[in-house]
Parts: C-alpha cells; structure tokens; sequence
C-alpha cells in the first residue's frame, strides 16, 4: 500500500531553559561553572502512523497537545529530535499563511514575494496571476500596500496563493477559521475540489463538525502522545463525549 | 568490533586530511620550491616601449639615447633574453636600470652595464625584483636591432650538485676524510656550470676558524679570471652549511678565501641553485588545523553525490525568492533616498580624500596613486565586511519566515552576501572614476577585475555561512565580530604598503590574511597590469573554496536546531 506520508517513533523536545543563554560569554562562564542546566520540553513523544494516498485525515486534540508541532514536522519546517518522517509527494503547507508578506509592499508585488517563498516559479506565477486575484476578490486593491489590508483580505490573498498548484498532499491547521463565512465556504470548495483530484488532505480544526463531515481516518493528540487512531466518526465522538 | 572498524577509519582519515593539510602548507610557504617557472614573463614586440630610436623597414636603429622600457614587470628577474639579432655596430653596451618600487624614478645606483657582440646571445643577468625596466643602449649609436620580444626568466633555475671529486681544491690540506684546512690563498673552483647562479650552497661545516669569501666568475670557458669580474658576496650560515648569493649567469666559479687561514672544512659537496624547503611552522599548523575540521564531516558522509544533486534541484527551486529578496533589498536601501546610488559612489570618494589627506603627509608611504590603491584596497574589505556581518543577523532577521515555511536557510546568507556584491559595483563606480581622473594607465589585465571579486564573494559566503550559524546561539558574537573587522582592516594592507611589514612578526600574519591575496590580484590587474601568477591564483581560489566548503559543512550541521533558538 502506497503511503503519503510515514513517521516512525518521531519525538519532539524543545529547549526550555530558563533562561535562555544567548550569549557566548555567558555560555562560557556556565560552562566553566558547570551550570549549563537544560529543562527539555518533549512536545510530541512516540508517535508511529502512515497516512495512505488520498486519504483525508484529521487531527484533533486540546491546545498544546501538539497538533502544529506535529504538522510543522510533516512538512519539514521542524527536524524531529529522533524519529524518521518519509513523504511521498510535494506539500502545499496551510500552517502559518502569508509567510514572507512584508506589510510595506503592494498585495501585487507580495503575491509574488510569496510565491517565491514558497517555491513557485516566476513564470507559473505570472499564468496563474489572474486566477489568484479573482479567487481573492482583490481586483481593486491591487497596487494598495498591504498594511491598509485587513486581517482577513490577507488571509484571503495568502489562501489563494497557496493553492494554486494542485499538491499531492495538503495540509491545513485551523485556517479555515479565517475570513468570511462566504469566503470560509470558498475555501472548503476548493479543498474538496482538491480530495476529488486525489490529493492527500491532512486537516487540523477545532470545529468537530467539520472534521467529521470531511474525514476518513482521524487521529486524537494527547500531552503530546496518540491518545486514539481510527474511524474518523468513532474518534470524534469519543473525543467530543470526552472533552467537550 | 564493527565500532572499532569504524573508529580506526575514522582514525586514518583525520591522519590523511591532518597530512593533506601539511602538504598544503609546506607548498604555500615554499612557492620558489614548487612554481620554478614563476616570474617569467614574454614582452612582446608591441608590449615595449621604444624611445629614440629610428625606424627602418621594422628594424629598429639606435640613436643617441635609445631606450627600451618595460612596465609593470613587478616580479624578481633573474636573466634577461632579447630575443633577436644585433647588426651594424660591433660592440655595444647596454646599461639595465630598474626601479624595485612603482613610484620610484630609474637612478644611476639601481644601473647594470653589459657589454654585448654582435652574433651572440643576448642575455643579461640581473637578479633583483624589480618593478619596471629600462634598457639603455648609450654608446651604441647607430645598431640596427630586429626584436621580436622580450624574455624576463627564460629558464627556470637549474639545480646542480657538485660532488667533492668534481670540486677543484687548490691550496687546501686533507685532514682526513672530508676535512680539509685552508692555507693563505685557498681556492675553491666549480667548472662548467653554464647557467643563472642565484645560489651556491657549500654543504658541511666549519669546524675551526672563519671564512671570508670573494668571488669570481666568468661567462665564457675561455675567459681568465679577473678582478673586474670578482665581488664580495652575502654570505649565510645555514644548518645545511654556507649559503652563498651570487645572482648571475655563469660558467665557471672561483671562491677565493683570502683571509682565512687555518680555518678547517668539512666538505660534503657544492649545491648551484640548492632547493632548500623552508618550514614555515604558523602556515603549516594552520592548513592541517584547518583541513582536520574538514575530516569530522567527511567521516560522516556516505552518499555524497545522490545527495548534492539534490541539494542542487532545490536551490534552483527556490533561486526566484533569492532573487526577489535580494531585489528586495535594493529597493529598500536606494528608494528610500533618490541620493541613495550618488551617495553610495561618494562615499568611497570622501573616505579617500580623507585617507589620502591625512596618510599621504602623516605618514608619507611612497605609493603610487595613492587614490587608487587606497579605494581599490577598501572595496574588497568593505564588501567582506558588509556580507559577512550581514550574512551573521541574516539567519535571526528571518526568523519569522523560518518558523512559518520550509526554505532551505542558507539562501539567507547568501541573499546578504549577493546584495553586499551589487552594492560594491557601486562602489566599483568610485574605482573607474578616479582612474579616469588619474589617468592611470591600464592594460588589458583590467578585464580581470572581476577575478578576485567572485573569489571574495565566495570567501564571504563561507565566512558567512559560518557565523550566522554561531550567531544564532550566542547573539553576542555580533559585537567581537566588530572588534575583529576593525583588526581585520589594519591586517590587510589598504592605506600602507606591504614593505613597511618587513622584518615584523605582523609579516607572517597578514601573509595568512585571505584578504591580502584578494586585494593584492585587484590591484595587479586593475593598477600594475600585471597578470597575477599561479601562486596567486592558486592561494585565492584554496581560500575561497576552503572556507564555501567549511562554511557549508558547519551550517548544515547546526541548521536543524536554528528553529529552536530563533
Ligand atoms: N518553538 C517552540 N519552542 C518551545 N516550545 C514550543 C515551540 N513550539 C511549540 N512549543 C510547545 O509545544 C507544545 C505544543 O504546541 P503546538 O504544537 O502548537 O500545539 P497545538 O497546535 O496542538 O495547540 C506547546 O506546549 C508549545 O508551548
Ligand atoms: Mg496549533
């Protein structure tokens, strides 16, 4: 069975110290003292799963269960600490949107700053130029900085951009919250023309209803640990009866 | 046991780079060693300037004072070959001046006379680093001369070995073995030897006594030897034995010792022209410490090249957002102010008539378009110093892109260094102009300019990609960055000439300094028109790649937990 994506015992520490040595004479002075005292942070411990092509698979969990962590590391922004991660086909990365934005310049030149943070070559964008402003709806604003933007045209912008390839895998942490309900509407569309074609979907969201409405296979995050693993409508009723 | 394979691999590894790295330090301390064909130069016909001198049907007739110069030689010349044929006159006497620094006028005292036939080979030995020549031929007047071009070093120099049996002693007692002891006028005598001379080195020792040598020497086998062809050499003592300085072209050898009676030899035989290696401890430490670095990762790698093609296909995924940041970058410093381009070729120019002002009547260092060797010094500085401490906070500043998407991170550091490299072709405008305001002669060599500045630039990234690595841990290495750019800069030589270092221990160390090789070649094709040697272009190109490489290995190494601290 061909897979999209397969981690093997992945675990995740962040370096919680204190205080944090940032400089190299204080890092000096610790280490001829003897005090170099690290509180390590384990984010994600043990975590075994392989996600099939074209599934659509949620992850659900409370805040700080590691969720984003754990889709940080999928698509490659994060090393795990130990632990491999195999991936079988291009991301589209709905994590953070509008990485690389810069607020001084206008929505046209961003629109392309962004498609080049995200790997997409300048003659693509330039095809698929027309067909991001329309889904974004910002015809009239074009040449306007984007600081004037507010919050939810950017998003708009920033969702546009990252969808205009069709990715093998996509995955998306909790942006559907933003914007619109119109535009909330919008974007489901797409992601759904999206799991028509094939693409592997990897969802994030703190609505139930609609992890359970999208979802084959569902997996439940606990302090860090895979609490449950399975039917999507099994997990997510067992998850709402349990925290909800 | 598989662990102990493992480890003695490891073992020999490090011990071939730890080797590697001393061989690399023996060859750049050594270059006369190892580059014998260095400082030859052909001046062609066209290459020469003629001065008084009539012209007949492509030959040349001598005049008055007729006069050959040869500019920019810059480079130690043993012999001089004219190649060509001398009719008409008989005899002529061709005096050689040279000059050993560019700005210096050609005296009497810096003069060699030579007396040349017609029908013979036209060589003259010199054996002085010179900076430009002139060939003189005052009591010639009325030679016809068809010269096709000029030879400085025609021939590397050769090595001989003179064994004690072909060594003639006269006047010279046997003490038994290889001792000998030296009567009122002993002689020792090398026959045959029939080429440049720069050194003779008598290996052995000096038991008792002291020696006080006089040489002669003639240039025929059928000469007689003579006081006019005699001289005092320098002599020096060596571990080998007696280092002698001769500097011409010979064909037998007379060492006379005349005040040195008593004295007793051991002689173990004569070497013309001995290689001797020279340990240059600093610069052979160096390169092993250096290339032992490189043996933790190679120790690591196993598939080497899957891996960099690769690396490859993602770099060239990702060249359109170093492009627009780099774009990015330009936008932001010259639309801020419209001056933004003019201030950024004024400002060099200021810095210089500052510098000239105060160092040329402070200090008055006897260089030569001051100007120029001063912008084109600190052009190379500035922008290594720019893309390194702007590739160190590169890493940190994009830190909000890094914790949002997957880009490979050493485009960062390379964006800064590539922006510091635009920036500098500004400043490069400075350069052209006080050039042309100057009016510095140029040759073609100046087409190389942009040799040393790739080579600089690929330095910077390595160094940059290296301290942007630490500067992600510790933030404070920012600032004794800054210490050592203001040490750095007085380490190279921009505002002083290298003379001044002689015989101080700062010698050895800017002569490890990578930006004095850079600066050195710029100003040889930009100033001297000089084309820079294989030792040159050699030492500029170990560095550049040597720090990319480190550069590279260090980062990849740290890159993964830069997240973790940003
Ligand atoms: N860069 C970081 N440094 C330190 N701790 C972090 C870092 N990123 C996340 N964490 C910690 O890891 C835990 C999981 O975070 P996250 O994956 O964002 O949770 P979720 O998305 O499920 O709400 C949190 O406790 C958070 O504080
Ligand atoms: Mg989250």
């Amino acid at each position: 069975m061909a897979y999209a994506v397969n981690l093997k015992d992945v675990s995740m520490h962040f370096n919680m110290s204190k205080e944090r040595i940032t400089s190299f004479k204080e890092y000096m002075i610790k280490m001829l003292k003897k005090q170099l005292l690290y509180e390590d942070f384990t984010a994600l411990e043990g975590i075994t799963f392989d996600i099939e092509q074209g599934d659509v698979f949620g992850i659900v969990g409370l805040n700080g269960s590691g969720k984003s962590t754990l889709l940080k590391i999928i698509s490659g922004i994060l090393k795990p600490t130990t632990g491999t991660v195999a991936v079988n086909g291009t991301i589209a990365p709905l994590i953070e949107l509008g990485a690389g934005f810069d607020m001084e310049l206008t929505a046209r030149e961003n629109i392309f700053l962004n498609g080049s943070v995200l790997g997409f070559s300048r003659e693509m964008m330039q095809e698929k130029f027309d067909e991001i402003v329309e889904f974004s709806e910002m015809q009239e604003f074009l040449d306007v900085p984007l600081k004037n933007y507010s919050s939810g045209m950017v998003a708009r912008i920033a969702f546009a951009i990252a969808t205009i390839t069709q990715p093998e895998i996509l995955i998306v942490d909790e942006i559907l919250a933003v914007g619109d309900f119109r535009f909330q509407e919008k974007c489901e569309a797409r992601i759904n023309q999206m799991m028509q074609g094939g693409t592997t979907v990897i969802i994030v969201s703190h609505a139930i209803e609609q992890i359970e409405r999208l979802c084959k296979h569902c997996m439940w995050l606990e302090k860090g640990h895979i609490k449950m693993l399975g039917e999507a409508h099994e997990i997510c009723e067992l998850y709402q009866s349990c925290e909800g | 046991m598989k662990t102990k394979l493992g480890s003695i691999v490891r073992i020999f590894i490090f011990l071939l780079f730890i080797c590697v790295g001393v061989i690399i330090g023996i060859l750049v301390s050594n270059p006369d060693y190892f580059f014998p064909q260095r400082g030859y130069c052909l001046y062609q016909e066209e290459q020469l300037e003629f001065i008084n001198w009539g012209k007949q049907d492509e030959i040349y007739v001598s005049q008055e004072d007729s006069q050959i110069i040869l500019d920019n030689v810059n480079t130690y010349v043993r012999e001089i070959k004219l190649n060509g044929e001398i009719t008409g006159n008989q005899s002529l006497i061709p005096r050689i001046y040279y000059t050993e620094n560019p700005d210096e006028a050609f005296t009497e005292e810096k003069s060699v006379s030579y007396t040349m036939d017609a029908g013979q080979e036209m060589i003259f030995s010199l054996g002085k680093t010179v900076f430009d020549l002139r060939i003189d031929l005052t009591e010639g007047t009325g030679a016809s001369l068809q010269l096709d071009s000029i030879e400085l070093n025609p021939q590397p120099l050769v090595q001989k070995t003179f064994l004690p049996t072909q060594i003639q002693l006269y006047h010279w007692a046997n003490d038994g073995e290889d001792t000998y002891r030296s009567a009122q006028d002993s002689q020792i005598i090398l026959e045959g030897i029939d080429t440049y001379v720069d050194q003779i080195l008598i290996e052995g020792k000096l038991l008792e006594g002291t020696l006080d040598p006089h040489v002669y020497y003639t240039s025929t086998a059928q000469e007689v030897y003579s006081e006019a062809n005699s001289f005092v050499p320098d002599i020096r003592n060596t571990k080998e034995g007696l280092l002698i300085q001769i500097g011409k072209t010979v064909e037998n050898l007379r060492i006379d010792l005349l005040d040195a009676e008593n004295a007793s030899l051991q002689l173990k035989g004569i070497q013309v022209n001995p290689r001797t290696l020279e340990m240059d401890y600093l610069q052979i430490f160096f390169w092993a410490l250096i290339m032992a670095a490189f043996a933790i990762p190679v120790c690591k790698l196993k598939t080497l090249k899957t891996r960099i093609s690769v690396y490859l296909v993602n770099f060239k995924k990702y060249r359109y957002l170093l492009q627009d940041l780099v774009l990015r970058d330009i936008k932001i410093k010259y639309r801020r102010s419209i001056l933004g381009i003019v201030w950024s070729v004024l400002n060099p120019l200021l810095m210089m008539l500052v510098t000239t002002a105060v160092f040329q009547n402070l200090f008055r260092f006897n260089i030569k378009n001051f100007p120029i060797y001063y912008l084109t010094g600190i052009l190379i500085f500035n922008f290594v110093a720019e893309a390194t401490s702007g590739a160190m906070v590169s890493v940190i500043g994009a830190g909000a892109l890094i914790r949002k998407v997957y880009i490979p991170k050493y485009i960062f550091p390379l964006e800064k260094c590539l922006f510091a490299f635009v920036n500098m072709a500004f400043s490069l405008i400075a350069t052209v102009i006080m050039l042309l305001i100057l009016q510095v002669d140029i040759s073609w060599t100046i087409l190389l300019f942009w040799v040393p500045l790739v080579y600089a630039l690929i330095f910077s990234v390595g160094l940059g990609l290296i301290l942007a690595s630490f500067n992600v841990f510790f933030r404070d290495i920012g600032h004794l960055y800054s210490v050592w750019t203001t040490a750095w800069m007085y380490l190279t030589p921009i505002i002083y000439p290298m003379e001044i270092l002689n015989d101080t221990f700062i010698l050895p160390i800017v002569k490890l300094n990578p930006l004095y090789f850079f600066v050195d070649y710029f100003r040889q094709v930009v100033m001297y028109g000089t084309l820079p040697s294989l030792y040159s272009n050699m030492m500029c190109l170990i560095y550049s790649m040597v720090f990319l490489i480190l550069g590279l290995l260090v980062f990849k190494k740290k890159q993964d937990r830069f997240i973790l601290y940003i």
